[in-house]
């Protein structure tokens, strides 16, 4: 969606069924109050959400295509002990994405002990994927 | 969602400075259920995954690296979350006020068709939730509203 003079008012891509909304900075008070929506290129590169991505397969395939298209690659494709291979990227403003696939399942208690960290969990069994 | 396996493709991860209070409150004020919490030693949440319809969200922190709160940047956002709910907006805006939820924009029928409210969370994370009511054509939506709709293949 763009205004009168071309600019992106709105816009939504989708992928694999999930959505995102790629939109100018804003400050407008009636809106969003005092909050302002900024680049991450604004505030030296911080940025208060990252965004989450998974995929069922592909993911080194879909890190090489990032790179080529100038994706700065944060975190290389790599196991994790939570079950998933994940790699990490910025993209030309500073935007931070985690992408991922299954990998070996792993169970709430492997978790705990590869890492010493405490896991809570509403699911009978954790970590399938 | 009971099943790793059907995780939504594209989930947000939002940081806190405290964020097993987020936790908390984002239960108490916007429904959501929690799933999976992984904490460390010192009251810092490596990961998390929070439940709400068909969608979810990852509450993490304290920040690290280059990431913050707003409440670092005077409110300085680089993201904002929305939640497509199927019904009850009003009453939900409602819930979330009480909890402490800053109201920026109070539920509106909109020229597109949904109806909307925008909020800041205890941390100044803004929020929008919407609710559909009438499905508008692109070409009813671009005149409603004077902006031009192009609509892709997806």
């Amino acid at each position: 969606m763009t205004d009168a003079a071309g600019q992106v008012a709105y816009s939504e891509m989708s992928f694999l069924g999930g959505s995102v909304s790629i939109n100018p900075e804003f400050a407008a008070p009636d809106l969003i109050g005092a909050a302002r929506m900024v680049s991450p290129a604004a505030i030296e590169g911080r940025g208060t959400q990252f965004v989450s991505v998974h995929m069922p397969d592909g993911l080194d395939a879909h890190c090489d295509r990032a790179r080529a298209a100038g994706a700065r690659i944060t975190q290389a494709p790599n196991d994790e002990f939570y079950g998933e291979r994940t790699y990490r990227a910025m993209d030309p403003e500073g935007h931070v994405w985690n992408f991922a696939q299954p990998a070996a399942a792993a169970s709430a208690a492997d978790m705990e002990a590869a890492t010493g960290l405490k896991l809570s969990t509403s699911l009978k069994e954790a970590g399938h994927g | 969602m009971e099943d790793r396996a059907r995780l939504p493709t594209i989930g947000p991860v939002i940081w806190y400075r405290e964020p097993l209070a987020a936790i908390a409150w984002l239960e108490t004020a916007f429904g959501f259920e929690r799933r999976l919490v992984v904490e460390g030693d010192a009251g810092q949440v490596v990961h998390s995954e929070l439940t709400i319809g068909d969608g979810y969200v990852m509450v993490v922190g304290p920040p690290q690296g280059k990431a913050v709160s707003p409440r670092a940047w005077e409110g300085r956002a680089t993201q904002s979350v929305h939640v497509q709910l199927r019904d009850g907006l009003d009453v939900h805006c409602a819930r979330a006020r009480a909890a402490g939820a800053v109201v920026v924009r109070e539920p509106e029928t909109q020229p597109y068709g949904d109806r909307v409210y925008t909020c800041t969370d205890l941390e100044d994370h803004p929020w929008s939730f919407g609710q559909t009511l009438a499905v508008l054509t692109d070409a009813e939506a671009s005149q409603a509203t004077g902006h031009k709709i192009t609509a892709g293949k997806a």
